[in-house]
């Protein structure tokens, strides 16, 4: 037993001894302190952390090779292998900065996203339904973007110079033939889908991805909403129709379901319209979403949604001198089906089906007009994780278009055509160093109706210029088919062109962002005709050109104020171009120089109440002033629009119920989109002229929701 | 002398191993008694530091991973810079991910999830709002599954409903009998052993005070 004894002393007096320092200091890359870092080495339980300036010391009775692990919030986990044989060791220890979506270097040239999950979101699906001026509609708070003109008797998008067509909208990837509702002339549209049902939206404004085809100015991308969180129910009221939806959620899957009808019977007895009605504007849309979890990491999404307005008015056109009984019937069935899953650890799928058929019937002066517009497209992107620093995207897809007119005149006409276009992409993202990320990528695509080939090339790079702040750079080369109501009559056309350059800085900290993007756009090989509806394909060519070149300035501050959110962005806007009719070159009517919005949004926590106002301004306006021997010289007044929503949170019956208020046009201004001119002079070798005005001044919808 | 060997050789086994479980033991128990006395967040990042390296000891062990992360939700509430606190939610979600993994059905690790939710939510509320407060209940119910009697649910519970208005199914009326609830719980509760959590029951008692 002594022995024993005497043998635990000998080996405590050698551990003793064998204790040793380790000291030294924790910087990272650029040599700044690394403060509170945890020094230790693994296995046991010892350790220090580095102080103030860094320095730490670490003493241990640990022998022989010990790995000593240096760890902190926000940097890549340190380890080096040590050979502890007593003497003290004096170390510097560089740590390397983990990339965090945060601080990551990210291409933003041209790019607003709107993200419910990144930290990066510049606007998500709760700002869009709360802006004030957009009434519920994605490309209504889209509108107060910068980069958007206001186009009052549209409402549809209209990008840096470029017209409506030229934005293109995609859900899950898949491109949606018809996102608008139907629409009348000089009556406003608005989005068939409901901002709600997307958990993240990207509006950009140019220098987008090879992924996308088909659009020379903006893309908005919609992402459907993943798993149902829960069963839910809600029912809603509104002045202008009703509407209900349901969510059930299982273990691995979803289904949500959502219904609105909506008539503007009541609303025009309330507010003064310009047009006359001879039915009442009516939609009805429902919509189903199915998700399911697959395996571990496979996720299906199926969409499908219906959709049905109607309206019927007598259109007084000016121009003609003659009052017009329009009716408008629409059905829109728009399917899509996508399913994204990993392969193993370096590679993701995404596929998807999408089916859109489009029946318009329209009834023009007891002349009936069918037109069918089918599209079917299958998709699929294969994206390779081959390092953190390099990403590579490819895939492919084919779109069917196809397209039917039937004219009813004294005889019936009937045009139609179909196209099949097959494209490819590539795209490597690069993150060369936490400061500088590049994208590479090229599209080719072909067009069995065109006949041609079109391969565009795609560059972007960003630049990180502080902690907080980074310069992005973008070019790229964009074409799309004409549209078709040009295609149906004259089949040889070509593809319309255009190349961008951006350049953009940002700064962003602490929920402030501010944003300044330059850009130029030149367009090449736009159609020209003679005549709209000319039938004679000999009227028409693709010798069109133009350019477009601004600045555009966002900012928002989330932070200055508890409750209150607001941004602010402003365009400029200079842009010429010939195309359709235009004689020559000159700016088109749905151009303005200068465009603004000011959009404010405040919590009143204390009492429940959400409240939101927008105010929008635009320059006048060009249009064609027949009096004057030059081509569109005439400029409308400025354009004005304050519009305001509140919405109160309470509950009945003890559930939530929600009543909320918009009013747009609050100060009743009186907007003017453009003047028609009747077709010959009157007496006096005058034009007579009418303004072209919104359909009603001042409005309000009531809505009163209970959730289930 | 075979024997001797043999002996010595086990006893230095035993005592080695012993050592190694007193060592543990005595680690947590130091460094629950520094987490006791925390107040700054400089003291709380020290306590999570200190829990880390036990963690990185005892991989098999929930415990370390559980106090790590719960010193970095504490430390989070006070950070008033949106990306830091999220950088810091960052880390403490790892080290909870760590600690479920290895113990999945622990109603204390549920419980320490949707006590780190509020402060996600602190950074954005108007965007993050409804989406976590969803996963709160979601992840209190899977607590209240795992063990009903964890006073902590109720607390948590409590102190939420204590926070809504009552417009939103909140409010002072609704929270009392929830805490009392808890406080009951807490004062029937046995540890399973001196290292299981405990924290909750004096901020219960605060709670109350503050709707009386």
């Amino acid at each position: 037993m002594r022995q024993i004894f005497a043998i635990l002393i000998i080996l405590t007096g050698l551990s003793a001894k064998a204790q040793q320092n380790i000291s030294g200091k924790v910087t990272d890359k650029r040599g700044d302190a690394v403060i509170h870092a945890n020094i230790y080495f693994e296995g046991s339980y010892d350790g220090t952390i580095s102080d103030e300036e860094g320095k730490f010391s670490l003493s241990t009775d640990l022998s022989g090779e010990q790995l000593l692990t240096v760890s902190f919030m926000g940097y890549e986990t340190f380890s080096a292998l040590l050979h502890l044989s007593g003497s003290d060791t004096l170390m510097h220890i560089i740590m390397e900065e983990q990339l965090s979506e945060i601080d990551e270097v990210s291409i933003t040239a041209g790019v607003f996203s709107a993200s419910d999950k990144k930290k990066s979101a510049t606007l998500n699906s709760f700002d869009i339904a709360s802006t004030a001026s957009a009434m519920g509609d994605i490309y209504g708070a889209y509108a107060t973007m910068p980069g958007s003109q206001k186009v009052g008797e549209e409402g549809m998008l209209f990008v840096r110079g470029g017209d409506s067509y030229e934005t293109k909208t995609y859900m899950d990837g898949m491109l949606v033939q018809s996102p608008f509702f139907s629409k009348m002339p000089d009556i406003p549209t608005r989005g068939r889908y409901s901002p709600l049902l997307f958990s993240e939206t990207i509006f950009s404004t140019g220098g987008y991805s090879a992924e996308f085809g088909q659009a020379l100015s903006s893309v908005v991308d919609l992402t459907t909403n993943g798993m149902e969180t829960e069963n839910k129910t809600s029912i809603s009221l509104m002045t202008v129709g009703a509407s209900a939806s349901m969510g059930r959620r299982w273990e691995n899957s979803s289904l949500a379901f959502s219904g609105l009808y909506a008539n503007n019977a009541l609303h025009h007895k309330l507010f003064k319209q310009s047009v006359d009605w001879i039915r009442d504007p009516l939609m009805a849309d429902g919509t189903l979403m199915y998700r399911s979890k697959i395996g571990d990491t496979g996720l299906l999404k199926a969409f499908s949604s219906y959709n049905h307005n109607r309206m019927e008015m007598n259109y007084d056109n000016f121009e003609q001198g003659s009052l017009e009984r329009i009716a408008l019937s629409n059905n829109s069935f728009y399917a899509n089906t996508s399913y994204t899953d990993e392969l193993g650890e370096k590679w993701l799928l995404k596929g998807g089906l999408a089916f859109n058929r489009d029946l318009e019937d329209m009834n023009y002066v007891g002349n009936p007009i069918q037109t069918t517009t089918t599209a079917s497209q299958a998709k699929l992107v294969m994206t390779h994780l081959t390092s953190e620093k390099l990403k590579i995207r490819m895939g492919g897809d084919v779109l069917l278009e196809q397209y039917q007119q039937d004219i009813h005149m004294d005889s019936i006409i009937h045009l139609e055509f179909q196209d099949l276009q097959p494209s490819l992409f590539l795209e490597t993202e690069l993150t060369l160093s936490k400061k500088l990320a590049l994208r590479l990528g090229a599209r080719a695509e072909h067009s069995s109706l065109l006949q041609s080939l079109e391969l565009s090339p795609r560059v972007a790079a960003a630049y990180k210029t502080g902690t907080n702040s980074q310069v992005s750079l973008a070019w790229g080369k964009y074409h799309q088919r004409p549209q078709a109501d040009l295609m149906k009559m004259v089949p040889g056309l070509n593809a319309e062109r255009a190349t961008h350059y951006i350049l953009n800085y940002q700064y962003r900290k602490n929920r402030r962002i501010f944003r300044s993007e330059a850009y130029l756009k030149q367009y090449d090989k736009l159609v020209r005709y003679l005549n709209p509806y000319d039938p004679d394909p000999q009227n028409y060519d693709n010798k069109g050109a133009g350019y477009a070149g601004g600045v555009d300035i966002f900012w928002r501050d989330q932070a200055s104020v508890n409750g209150l959110d607001y941004w602010i962005s402003y365009s400029f806007l200079d842009t010429r171009r010939n195309y359709k009719d235009f004689p020559d070159y000159a700016v088109p009517s749905y151009a303005s120089a200068h465009n603004m919005s000011v959009v404010c949004k405040y919590m009143f926590a204390p009492i429940m109440t959400f409240a939101g106002i927008t105010y929008s301004y635009a320059s006048p306006r060009p249009y064609d002033d027949k009096n004057s021997q030059d081509f569109m010289d005439g400029r409308t007044r400025s354009y004005h629009d304050i519009s305001m929503n509140l919405t109160y949170v309470t509950s009945l019956f003890n559930k939530d119920f929600i009543i909320h208020m918009n009013i747009t046009n609050l100060l009743g201004f009186k907007n003017v989109f453009g003047y028609t001119y009747s077709q010959s002079p009157g007496e006096d070798g005058l034009y007579e002229s009418r303004a072209i005005v919104p359909n009603v001044g001042r409005q309000a919808v009531l809505v009163f929701l209970l959730s289930l | 002398m075979k024997h001797i060997l043999i002996i010595i050789s086990f006893l230095a086994i035993a005592i080695n191993s012993n050592a190694q479980d007193k060592n543990y033991e005595s680690a947590m128990l130091g460094n629950l008694e520094l987490l006791d006395q925390a107040r700054s967040q400089e003291d709380y990042l020290k306590c999570a530091s200190r829990f880390e390296r036990v963690a990185a000891a005892e991989k098999s062990l929930w415990l370390p991973y559980y106090y790590a992360a719960y010193s970095l939700v504490v430390m989070s509430f006070d950070e008033g810079d949106g990306a830091k606190k999220d950088l810091i939610l960052d880390r403490a979600q790892g080290l909870l991910d760590k600690a479920l993994v290895l113990q999945p059905e622990e109603s204390e690790l549920h419980v320490l999830q949707a006590f780190l939710y509020p402060s996600r939510i602190l950074v954005d509320p108007m965007s993050r709002g409804m989406q976590y407060m969803e996963l709160i209940y979601e992840t209190l119910e899977k607590a209240k599954a795992s063990n009903p009697e964890n006073p902590r649910i109720y607390f948590l519970e409590g102190v939420n409903k204590a926070n809504l208005p009552p417009s939103m199914g909140g409010g002072p009326e609704v929270a009392r009998p929830i805490l009392e609830l808890a406080l009951a719980k807490f004062e029937a509760f046995e540890a399973k052993n001196s290292l299981w959590p405990q924290w909750g029951e004096e901020a219960v008692k605060a709670e109350l005070n503050k709707l009386h």
